[in-house]
């Protein structure tokens, strides 16, 4: 029963995980960023790498994946999405076709087969059942990043800076500070949090050029059901979709949870088509 | 009035030079072209629905590979079960449909706007590749065919003379039949959007909140041009199951689905025309490219997409005809006010 | 009506007569855009109800509204960019009708509003005032017997307005119209009847020249200026 409890709060843990930086993407700045499985797969790539060439495991995955990521990130958004700003549908074709590119760039540098990085921090056991404690590290990962974005978000001038160019690009530049900044630095965010997630989920998951496709719909789905609230909804949605999902694999197995998924999500959005944000009362972030 | 009847003269003329060419062709090149072309074809109507509902309907629809996979797996199934592929294909049509049909109004009746139609549409075909991916056990079966997980059904029965199973289409046959059916669904399309139905879909990919003042039921024709663009693509999957005699779950993948995408994009979003050309010119390449092992095939794609969205974003055709448009009123002086033909 | 805690509109009664033209004035944040769209359909009310004809319309929907007879002119021209004048027209004419009283009733207002010259054009090529006209015509295609304008002068040259008024006095021949504006002239040369609203409630409902000569709504404006004249 409790490890019931621990799986489904992993299996949401990691949902929320996936969909953070693509929720801050385009939760402020309205960008529908297709490549998003790739920069987890690349946060993936950047852990097993370090890694492998023997630097410790965990600045790999905390120092390493989200530094190259993020910088990946300012690529990205200075050359191609820099230009379709407030074209939604072309951003997302062309974010879709970067991800055919980094997926090909990566296949060719990296051949196809799968990496694997031994899960760290070993298993513990409760009532006979043997569970990985490495799950705990991913709840706590999760927590830890929500609980920092909102902080900056909230209680930093840089987040202030970064809510009000999202609201009033021309009014922020009128008090001196430059919109084109601002977007730059909160995609290299949102992607330096994607290569974080990507590289913490790689001991359980495996590294493959093509890992991203299995993430992106997820993700995508989690945030768009999350509605406005960046963080809320994310989470709410995190909550809700991972709880399905986890109890219909734990009773039937898992492509039946991951239909599951999709079902609520569709039931859902016919309930709330602005997303789970819209049932919050207050204005929360 | 005078626009209608140059447009049933383009019309005469296309079908005309088609059937032509298509009768011709199996004389001049060899069989592997042959084949090519046939898997073209289906491809070809594939990339029609989605130049329907989403160059016209303007509904961006990730999932058309889906309802061809929809398609293609209820055309085995039935085929395998009932021996006559005259209601495989019937069956390949409407299984689409009805799934649209109810998946559209969960996404339509809700007025999701156009991103989250198109993640839903996603993750629906995601779904999709999981579960008949999952299919492998034996239990898993319609009527007398094995679903078959990642493996799928093999052994599909081809397209036989309706009621005469024994004569059943061979390569050449395959290739009129997939080459006519494309045929057909253009005309079929062209004629949809000549209609008032047609027009309105036009209008709401225009301004949807202006159809909606005038009182048009939005959600409604939504629905009804998802539906009409899933029983197309459905049919396109009868023909390539039949083309392969082999149907599997690599249709509800991610980059099978993107693929439609990229041959409309590239061919000409808004136009018929401009994705089937899209379409050949991309298959083709891919397959050129995929011989050799120099560059990735993704990669090579991926960023020629990505320079066409940035720097061609109307596609082929539409630049070509706006080239020489530019060029005809340069030369003869025209000034506003002539009626622009739509492709 | 109100948005989380803001009260934008509250305990409105307000009544349109058969053929009326009314002008709602009032500055901004008055409230008088948020009880249009509660007409228009754009948001449901949280309390209270609209009734059109006799009928309970408070939770339709938009086009269901349409369809009932009421014509919408949006603040920024919604239009169809892309299709010629006489496409627009058909368009709308087909909303309601089929085969030949739709080219009938696309020829009647070519004719009403003299718009021959222009069928041809696509709306993306036409001045923003003609894209205004044209979205009149577009709106009085199907015949409604009420009509909703928001600021259907926004932009305009002054000789455009004196055309725009002229326009909305012949719609009103054929149809009730309910219109919000800023434009003091504009309501001078169209209105009868106006209706005032300040801080989310009707301050004033009178005839147009008392109302426009009342001190109170010139302070309410404070510092407008158009006023003045």
């Amino acid at each position: 029963m409790v490890i019931a409890g621990i799986q489904i709060l992993n299996t949401v843990a990691g949902l929320a995980l996936i969909s953070l930086g693509l929720a801050i993407i385009f939760g402020m700045m309205r960008v529908m960023n297709f490549a998003h499985g790739e920069l987890l797969m690349l946060g993936a790539y950047s852990v097993q790498l370090a890694h492998s060439s023997g630097l410790n495991i965990w600045i790999s995955m905390f120092v390493v994946a989200p530094l190259f990521v993020g910088l990946v990130g300012v690529v990205i958004e200075l050359l191609v999405v820099r230009r379709l700003y407030g074209r939604m549908m072309d951003t997302l074709l062309a974010t879709w076709g970067l991800s055919l590119f980094i997926t090909g760039l990566i296949t060719m540098i990296f051949g196809n087969m799968t990496r694997g990085i031994s899960t760290p921090l070993g298993s513990f056991e409760i009532g006979g059942i043997r569970e990985s404690s490495y799950k705990f590290l991913i709840i706590g990962v999760t927590i830890v990043l929500f609980a920092a974005i909102y902080f900056v978000l909230r209680r930093t001038r840089v987040g202030m800076i970064a809510r009000a160019t999202m609201d009033n690009p021309s009014q922020v530049a009128a008090l001196g500070v430059n919109p084109g900044y601002v977007y730059t630095a909160t995609f290299a965010v949102g992607a330096a949090l994607s290569g974080l997630a990507g590289a913490v989920l790689a001991p359980l998951t495996g590294v493959l050029p093509t890992m991203g496709a299995a993430y992106i719909g997820k993700a995508f789905i989690t945030v768009i059901c999350g509605g406005e609230a960046i963080l809320a909804g994310t989470a709410s949605a995190a909550f809700l979709f991972g709880t399905i999902n986890q109890v219909t694999t734990i009773t039937l197995n898992p492509e039946f949870g991951e239909v599951a998924l999709l079902i609520g999500a569709l039931l859902m959005l016919r309930l709330l088509p602005a997303g789970l944000s819209s049932s919050f009362r207050r204005k929360l972030l | 009035m005078i626009g209608r009847l140059s447009i049933d003269g383009q019309m005469l003329a296309v079908v005309t030079l088609s059937t032509i060419l298509l009768l011709i062709l199996p004389q001049v090149f060899e069989i592997d072209t042959i084949l090519q072309l046939t898997l073209n074809f289906s491809f070809s109507i594939l990339a029609l629905s989605l130049a329907f509902v989403w160059g016209y309907a303007g509904i961006f629809s990730f999932g058309q590979a889906a309802f061809f996979g929809i398609g293609g797996y209820a055309y085995a199934a039935t085929a395998i079960n009932l021996g006559d592929s005259t209601p495989a294909i019937v069956a390949g049509v409407l299984v689409p449909t009805l799934f649209a049909a109810l998946f559209g109004y969960f996404v339509f009746y809700a007025r999701l706007t156009k991103i989250y139609v198109a993640v839903i549409t996603l993750v629906m075909t995601l779904i999709l590749y999981k579960f008949m991916g999952q299919t492998a056990k034996p239990d898993y079966m319609i009527g007398n065919a094995r679903l078959g997980g990642y493996n799928g059904i093999p052994a599909v029965p081809p397209i036989n003379v309706p009621g005469q199973p024994h004569l059943f289409a061979g390569p050449d046959e395959m290739f009129y039949i997939a080459g006519f059916s494309l045929l057909a669904v253009y005309v079929l399309l062209r004629w949809i959007l000549g209609t008032r139905f047609g027009k309105v879909i036009i209008g709401m990919r225009e301004n949807e909140k202006r159809m909606e003042l005038l009182g048009f039921d939005t959600r409604l024709y939504k629905l009804l041009a998802f539906v009409v663009a899933a029983a197309v693509a459905g049919f396109g999957g009868v023909v390539f199951t039949n083309w392969n005699a082999f149907i599997d779950p690599h249709v509800f993948q991610l980059a099978f689905s993107a693929q439609p995408i990229i041959w409309v994009m590239i061919g000409g979003l808004g136009t018929l025309a401009g994705p089937i050309l899209g379409t050949f010119i991309l298959s083709t390449l891919s397959l050129e490219l995929g011989v050799q092992k120099a560059l990735d095939v993704n990669l090579l794609l991926g960023a020629i997409f990505t320079f066409f969205v940035l720097l061609v974003p109307q596609g082929i055709i539409p630049t070509v005809r706006n080239l020489l448009e530019n060029r005809e009123a340069a030369a003869s002086n025209k000034t506003d006010g002539t009626t622009e033909s739509r492709g | 009506m109100h948005f989380g805690g803001v009260k934008a509109v509250e305990s409105i009664t307000f009544t349109l007569g058969e053929g009326e033209l009314r002008c709602l004035i009032g500055p901004n944040g008055a409230g008088k855009s948020t009880f249009f769209r509660c007409l228009t359909k754009i948001y449901r009310p949280n309390a209270g109800k609209i009734y059109f004809r006799g009928r309970d319309v408070t939770s339709i929907a938009t086009h269901e509204m349409a369809r009932l007879g009421v014509g919408i002119k949006t603040q920024v021209p919604s239009v169809f960019d892309g299709l010629t004048v006489h496409e627009n027209l058909t368009l709308a004419a087909s909303a309601r009708h089929r085969g030949r009283e739709v080219g009938r009733m696309v020829d009647e207002v070519v004719e009403r509003l003299s718009l021959q010259a222009v069928l041809g054009a696509r709306l993306d090529r036409l001045s923003h005032g003609e894209r205004q006209w044209i979205e009149l015509a577009i709106v009085i295609t199907s015949k409604p017997s009420l009509i909703l304008l928001d600021e259907p002068t926004a932009g305009m040259t002054h000789a455009e307005v004196e055309h725009t008024a002229t326009l909305i006095r012949e719609l009103n021949k054929s149809a009730a119209l309910i219109v919000v504006e800023h434009d003091m002239q504009f309501i001078r040369s169209i209105a009868t009847h106006v209706t005032v609203f300040h801080e989310g409630r009707i301050f004033l409902e009178e005839s147009a020249e008392k109302v426009l000569h009342d001190e109170r709504v010139g302070e309410i404006y404070l510092g407008k200026g158009a006023f003045a004249k």
